[in-house]
């Protein structure tokens, strides 16, 4: 067999067992296991182990727990009902203030937090049942939720951009700084859309129920959110000045947020610190089980050329870089319906770097337009992670209400994602502005 | 629910405590070591310790994780079959699973035993033992093929109960 035939081999089998229900980590194992027996020989198996421990044992890698921590212990508090609130209140006298909260809420969150269902979670528990109580239509309530929990992967810090920066070893402070603009731009571009569905559907909104707040039950959320705040000024002054690597960045605001959730929300009793803990270490196992599975899933493809020659029929292919982009684009949106980010980066980003490369792509600007083809999967049946947390906090809307409202946002993720292919100085004038 | 079920599922939840005190003392070592360092200190097994209780808490937490369904897997062909498969599909997927698993702490055990037989250690200053790094894998995914046959247990029971 040639390797195009092997490679064609490994993609069917590989989605077969991945679509099966089997964990992706045992997946990828099997696949990884499977396809070296048969075409390489038992000799080559036995390094399954160490390589997966190398993969793990990487001091980098810490960067991912610890900030899964972060935002556990600031997911598990009430701080996103504050965040919400607050917001709210400020935005009393805008139309369309209650949509437009819900946003900024999620993207202030997202600033704090890495996690996109984490995300949603946390702002659409306090969001949801406050916006149908007040008559905005159920659609509108929750499509917002979904697609502005989005934001928490692109918005930094980010458990995705991290990923990709250790896969494609691209600078995670860069990254980070890349998802800045486009971020806001969403924020900005959601909230226009928010204001004008809800203008159109103003009759339907309980006007009588809008009470206006003084300056001083404005300021009561802000106060309890802002150290939290703090935390992310901590983190750009220790990542951009240099005093300290992503990992170490991590682990101190891990610590600061668990010191803050415990001070703040007096979350230190050990059946709290449990909750967020466990979250913490089941998640991380979770993502970390699958990178050490991928370890071994990308060393039987290059171990049987396919990487490599996948990646040189498509430099071969000699693609105008629209075409490819536009392939590329379809390709990860499609995958991104099918499969969780995570595994989409480990999996694909080895074969794909060296054909950007080749294209002359800039994979800090590549990143941030994957990072918004994942958003869209996160939302887009049949496994988007954040419609379950939607049935989760809003049980009685049906599934069909919750897409009908999430697919104007998803068409705004796609301008966005236009926008920032014909203009790659949104994503990154901030990294180079600040970073040189 | 037979009692090796009820054993496991404590079980399970005791090392995803263990995990967490892990994952926190990695943390609070980190910290520790950037304070002390921005002080003036000279730091060298801190960076080294943290990975070390990541890695066992990664592997000592995957057991709860499959109790509680968390290792992600994508279960779009049960779907696409009919109704009467399910069953079957699930204890397949299990029991696949559970293969995965012995085989993964079978072959982590080995190079456990074989880096102790052979006294590795790491090439840092510190240079500590490397088998107890390696140690997490054959302990946590035995503990997780502990974990499949119960989930095989209780797929069982529900069977056995339904009238």
């Amino acid at each position: 067999m040639s390797e195009m035939q092997i490679g064609a081999l490994i993609l069917v089998v590989t989605l077969v067992v991945l679509f099966s229900g089997l964990p992706i980590a045992w997946g990828l194992t099997l696949v990884s296991v499977g396809f070296l027996l048969a075409f390489a020989g038992p000799a080559s198996i036995v390094n399954v182990p160490l390589l997966m421990m190398d993969e793990l044992s990487s001091f980098a890698l810490l960067t991912i727990p610890l900030f899964v921590l972060l935002g556990s212990a600031i997911g598990v508090s009430a701080a996103g009902k504050d965040v919400y609130e607050s917001l709210h209140r400020w935005l009393d006298r805008v139309p369309g203030g209650l949509v437009i909260a819900n946003i900024l809420a999620c993207g202030v969150f997202s600033a704090i937090c890495g996690s996109s269902p984490a995300t949603a979670a946390a702002i659409g528990k306090a969001g949801v049942p406050e916006m149908i109580r007040r008559g905005v239509p159920p659609a509108l309530a929750t499509g917002s939720i979904c697609a502005g929990g989005t934001l928490g992967i692109l918005i930094p810090p980010s458990i995705t951009m991290i990923l990709y920066g250790l896969v494609t070893e691209t600078s995670i402070g860069r990254l980070f700084l890349a998802g800045v603009i486009p971020g806001i731009l969403m924020v900005v571009l959601f909230s226009l859309y928010a204001w004008a569905a809800t203008l159109h559907s103003r009759r339907t909104i309980d006007a009588s129920d809008i009470r206006h707040y003084t300056l001083r039950e404005k300021m009561e959320g802000v106060g309890r959110v802002s150290p939290f705040l703090g935390i992310i000024f901590a983190i750009g002054y220790a990542m951009y000045g240099g005093l300290a690597t992503p990992s170490e960045v991590a682990a101190i605001s891990a610590v600061l947020a668990l010191v803050l959730v415990m001070v703040i929300y007096r979350a230190w009793r050990i059946e709290q610190q449990w909750h967020i803990f466990r979250e913490t270490v089941r998640e991380s196992s979770m993502i970390l089980m699958i990178i050490g599975a991928a370890a071994v899933f990308s060393y039987m493809m290059s171990l049987l050329y396919v990487t490599q020659t996948a990646a040189q029929w498509l430099v071969d292919l000699n693609l105008n870089i629209w075409v490819l982009l536009l392939a590329i684009n379809l390709f990860l949106l499609v995958a991104g319906c099918f499969l969780p980010p995570v595994a989409i980066i480990v999996m694909v980003m080895p074969i794909l770097t060296p054909v950007l490369e080749a294209a002359d792509f800039d994979l800090i600007w590549f990143a941030v337009i994957l990072t918004i083809n994942m958003e869209v999967g996160l939302i887009t049946p049949p496994v988007g992670l954040n419609l379950y947390v939607l049935k989760g906090v809003a049980p009685d809307v049906p599934l069909m209400t919750v897409l009908k409202g999430s697919f104007p946002f998803v068409l705004i993720m796609f301008g966005t994602i236009a926008m920032i292919a014909l203009f790659p100085q949104i994503a990154l004038w901030l990294p180079g502005r600040m970073m040189g | 629910m037979s009692n090796f079920v009820r054993v496991m599922d404590r079980l399970s939840i005791a090392f995803a405590a263990v995990a967490a005190i892990m994952l926190a003392l990695a943390a609070l070592v980190i910290t520790w070591s950037v304070i002390y360092r921005a002080s003036g200190g000279s730091t060298y097994w801190e960076i080294e310790f943290s990975v070390y209780m990541m890695v066992a808490s990664l592997f000592l937490a995957s057991p709860y994780t499959l109790h509680t369904k968390g290792h992600v897997g994508v279960d779009l062909l049960t779907h696409l079959l009919p109704d009467r498969m399910a069953r079957p599909m699930a204890i397949g997927i299990a029991v696949l699973g559970l293969i995965i698993c012995v085989y993964l702490a079978v072959a982590g055990g080995v190079l456990t035993v074989e880096s102790f037989l052979k006294d590795e250690h790491t090439e840092s200053t510190w240079a500590p033992a490397k088998w107890p790094l390696f140690l997490a894998m054959p302990v946590g995914l035995g503990l997780t093929a502990l974990q499949y046959v119960a989930e095989l247990a209780r797929m069982r029971g529900a069977e056995r109960s339904r009238p």
